[in-house]
């Protein structure tokens, strides 16, 4: 019980508040929908081929033309925009579907056969949770040399641990159900087990998480290709836009504002979707 | 208390040990021919290239290189810069050296009493127009990547205002833009948590004994819940130490600032490979320590810790 | 012990309705309660969980919080009108002239400083004592409460105590400042039972030596047996029954009250099994007009679906129940 001060603002704020959460989770729903509709239809909205040069049209503002204009290759900004969701969304969606094959398959094998296979694999996972993020981008960036691959191989590695790590104590928990002994007695191989019976039961605090870590991945993507070690040009990234953008801020400043914006609401709207699905489907973890 | 802070200073071992196994591997994994680089005009000077190689220590075997490696890494040789040929890379780096931990330790000092105090008003008037200001502006601030935000501010202070300079470094001047870009997003995770178990909190039964000894509100919030708020606070620290040293990478690359993480980047572009493993290899240990330095400061904060420790 | 009239008691309540805010909007929780406590006086109060007991403590305390609200009704204690205290005036009372401890002793104390400093909390608070005084007045608490060796003691952090020797220390916290009220909320209840005699032993110590008032929360009749000098039976946010101990037990008025007695094991007839009371008790908000008891009560009656005041009996008796005195025997 609080100290006493605000309770006519209490209760008519926690109206707002449940109201607005709800309504959080609406709004990150519509703007991810919109992503995904620019992503796929990319080649459609595009006015203009996002590698299309105009070199006698550099740094152009705003016009009938150009929507938000051009950049420093006289490349139409908009479109730019466009596919870069899509590439943006490529790159988050093939880090999540990596990340859970082999973080779910790792911690499932360590949760279910415990023993020395799940002391080694924990280990691992300790050490690669030592390491922090940043070093992970140096590492396969060094060695893949910076890409789309780097991206994908350097973000995965940062995130199946964590994956891994739930996987394994949401089976630990799993493993001591009724029905499991019943699978083990009728005969079904451990391959079963884990697939039919045991990944169905743990698989929404996993979706929880996925769809609260894709913002993040997102944000990450368009930090590396910021720095340079992400996608590479012709392929437009938000990041990159944005670095392009920069140097040019005092004078022409759309570039940067516009990815900037974009990319901010695009992350804002994947966070909100993740913290309202976290709510519907598991309550309990973070009681507001 | 001592012997734990021994224990766990070893414990590092492994952490580090993967690290320097790594980072020697992904150099040899490298496509190409180290030697290639360096010679870059001069590749078909063959005695060149077997001189280098011979310095280099590439002519040897692995298994050799690698002890050679480790040891040389204990005497903190982190050997020759590929890019500055026969420069040793510890030369590379030495300036840059204190200026990323100074950045991230800064922002840190700036967060830590902004995130907390932010928290501690979101629990203390949760439901209120004020908690739901200070969520939305967290979200904001957790959502919006920090070059986002630093293009904005810089465009702010720098371009309209011309209040601050745009990058650079040697002033006091120039540092504030940085501080406060990397300070921001650890602010929002730091208020985030601290209103989260502040709430938590808030909720135990001392803190009803508390206030049924007539203590002042004042004291029950910043004495008996703030203190049992840090401790769980500090547990989930770690996680957030990792996205400051990525934004202090960051902020380097924006702000023009010679520290390790621009250096690391400039070093991934230059193929000056030995440069960017030895600053990974510095995170690393950064990185560890100062988790070590969370889980020291947990301990202090927390009695039963420290006699779970002592056990 | 009689009632004495002339004197005033030391705690009257009077008429309180207690109401929360909660998700699914405002719930009384507390009906018309009425309670006095005399000076010197261990008042017992008894119920089931959810029956208002504790909500009723922390009224007189003045810790309902931001969505306890009372809406009826006041609280005068020594004289003093809950309602024309502020915050501030409210503090001042809590831990020095009424003081309160809870069922949890686990949980009660601050993990994370020293047992002695919380001790000398009350006594730097309310008494303005200096550090140096208050530890040596915080150690001669904790002599008094039963507990070894406190000069060493006095400085442990309290996840070196077992339960039974947090409750003790949590009676040094209450009595530092020698309230004339001590509230007790189930005490007793998570300890073992060796323990429970002991820390039972030690609130009449306290009673006996300083002449505090005791109000004594619990639903263990045996605990009331021991300890009441008069006992109120709260039933669905109501008080049902008040009564001395004596006669309470000897001759119960209300059905509930006679129910809940039959219900206790004895060691003095063997019986087949307990008898239970059928039935849940209303929740807040799903209370129905009239008596609350009704649907489980078996004297219910055509009159029992009005709404039941409180009768005075003299005595220091009161019922809520229009047919009390004029029931049935029930059956053995």
């Amino acid at each position: 019980m609080s100290g006493g001060k605000d309770s006519a603002d209490a209760s008519s704020g926690r109206f707002i508040r449940r109201f607005l959460r709800q309504r959080n989770a609406v709004i990150g729903g519509a703007i991810v929908l919109v992503v995904l509709a620019v992503a796929i239809l990319a080649p459609w909205l595009a006015p203009h081929p996002f590698d299309a040069t105009d070199l006698v049209n550099v740094w152009a503002p705003p016009d009938a033309v150009n929507w938000i204009g051009t950049d420093k290759l006289g490349r139409d900004i908009a479109s730019r925009l466009i596919y870069g969701a899509r590439a943006s969304l490529m790159v988050a969606l093939s880090v999540v579907a990596i990340t859970l094959v082999l973080g779910v398959a790792l911690g499932m094998i360590a949760g279910y056969f415990g023993g020395r296979t799940d002391g080694i694999l924990m280990r691992i996972v300790d050490v690669t949770l030592a390491f922090p993020e940043v070093v992970f981008a140096i590492l396969v960036a060094s060695v893949l040399g910076p890409g789309m691959a780097t991206v994908i191989v350097s973000l995965a590695l940062v995130w199946w641990p964590g994956i891994a790590r739930l996987t394994r104590s949401l089976v630990l928990v799993q493993k001591q159900e009724l029905f499991v002994d019943a699978a083990i007695v009728a005969g079904a191989s451990p391959g079963e087990i884990l697939r039919r019976h045991l990944l169905p039961n743990i698989i929404a605090p996993l979706i929880v998480r996925a769809s609260v870590g894709i913002g993040f991945i997102i944000m990450a993507e368009a930090t590396l290709s910021f720095l340079g070690l992400g996608l590479q040009e012709p392929t437009p990234s938000w990041g990159s836009m944005i670095r392009d953008g920069l140097p040019a801020l005092r004078t022409d400043p759309y570039l940067a504002v516009s990815g900037s914006i974009v990319l901010g609401l695009t992350i804002i709207g994947f966070n909100l979707l993740g913290d309202g699905l976290r709510d519907v489907l598991d309550p309990r973890l973070h009681g507001r | 208390m001592f012997r734990y802070f021994l224990r766990r200073l070893a414990g590092l071992t492994p952490v580090l040990g993967a690290a320097i196994v790594v980072t020697f591997l992904a150099i040899r994994a490298l496509p190409g021919d180290p030697v290639g680089v360096m010679l870059s005009d001069h590749s078909a000077d063959v005695a060149m290239a077997t001189r280098l190689r011979a310095e280099y220590g590439l002519d040897r075997p692995l298994p050799e290189q690698f002890l050679r490696y480790v040891w040389d890494i204990f005497t903190g040789n982190f050997g020759l810069s590929f890019r500055y040929v026969h420069r040793p890379v510890w030369e590379v780096l030495r300036d840059s050296l204190l200026i990323s931990p100074l950045l991230a330790l800064g922002a840190l000092a700036l967060a830590l009493p902004i995130g907390v105090l932010l928290g501690v008003q979101a629990a203390l008037h949760r439901n209120t127009m004020r908690d739901t200001a200070i969520i939305v502006s967290l979200v904001a601030g957790l959502s919006i990547p920090n070059f986002g935000i630093a293009t904005f501010l810089v465009y702010l202070f720098s371009v309209k205002m011309n209040l601050l300079p745009v990058a650079g470094w040697g002033q006091f001047k120039q540092a504030i833009l940085p501080i406060v870009v990397l300070a921001l997003p650890s602010a929002a995770y730091i208020a985030r948590l601290t209103r989260t178990f502040m709430l938590e909190v808030l909720q135990q039964d001392f803190i009803r004994t508390a206030r049924a000894k007539g203590l002042a509100e004042r004291l029950v919030v910043y004495r008996h819940a703030l203190g049992n708020t840090l401790v769980p606070l500090s547990t989930s620290a770690g996680i957030m130490f990792g996205g400051l040293l990525s934004n202090t990478v960051v902020v380097e690359t924006i702000f023009n600032i010679p520290g390790l993480g621009r250096l690391a980047i400039d070093s991934i572009f230059a193929r000056d490979y030995p440069v960017a493993m030895a600053v990974v290899i510095l995170f690393v240990l950064f990185y560890a320590l100062i988790n070590l330095a969370v889980d020291l400061f947990y301990a202090l904060i927390d009695p039963r810790v420290r006699q779970e420790i002592a056990a | 012990m009689s009632e004495d009239h002339v004197i005033e008691d030391l705690l009257a309540i009077d008429g309180l309705s207690v109401a929360f805010d909660t998700e699914t909007g405002r719930r009384e929780v507390l009906s018309d309660v009425s309670l006095n406590i005399g000076r010197g006086e261990i008042l017992g109060v008894v119920g089931e969980s959810g029956s208002g007991k504790s909500v009723t403590s922390l009224a007189v305390m003045g810790l309902l919080g931001a969505q306890g609200q009372m809406t009826r009704g006041d609280i005068r204690f020594n004289g003093v009108s809950q309602r024309s205290l502020d915050e501030a005036g409210l503090r001042a009372r809590r831990g020095h002239e009424m003081a309160m401890i809870f069922q949890e002793p686990m949980t009660s104390l601050n993990p994370i400083l020293r047992v002695g400093f919380q001790i000398e909390e009350v006594l730097t608070t309310h008494l303005g004592l200096s550090r140096a005084a208050a530890r040596e007045r915080g150690i001669a608490l904790l002599q008094e409460v039963g507990v070894p060796d406190p000069a060493q003691r006095y400085d442990d952090y309290p996840h070196a105590f077992s339960g039974g020797m947090r409750q003790r220390v949590m009676i040094a916290i209450a009595m530092a400042c020698e309230p004339r009220l001590l509230i007790a909320d189930e005490p007793t209840t998570a300890l073992d039972v060796t323990i429970q005699a002991q820390i039972l032993h030690l609130i009449g110590r306290l009673r006996a030596d300083r002449g505090s008032s005791v109000m004594l929360i619990t639903h263990d009749m045996g605990v009331i047996a021991r300890m009441a000098d008069r006992i109120a039976v709260m039933y669905a946010g109501e008080v049902v029954e008040t009564a001395p101990a004596a006669m309470l037990f000897a001759a119960p008025l209300h059905p509930y009250t006679q129910l809940l007695l039959k219900a206790i094991p004895t060691t003095r007839r063997k019986v087949a099994s307990l008898p239970v009371i059928a039935g849940q008790m209303p929740a807040p908000g799903s209370v129905p007009v009239g008596c609350r008891f009704r649907a489980r009560c078996p004297f219910a009656a055509e009159g029992c679906a009005e709404p039941q005041a409180a009768r005075d009996l003299g005595e220091g008796r009161s019922v809520r129940c229009w047919r009390a005195g004029n029931l049935p025997a029930v059956a053995a």
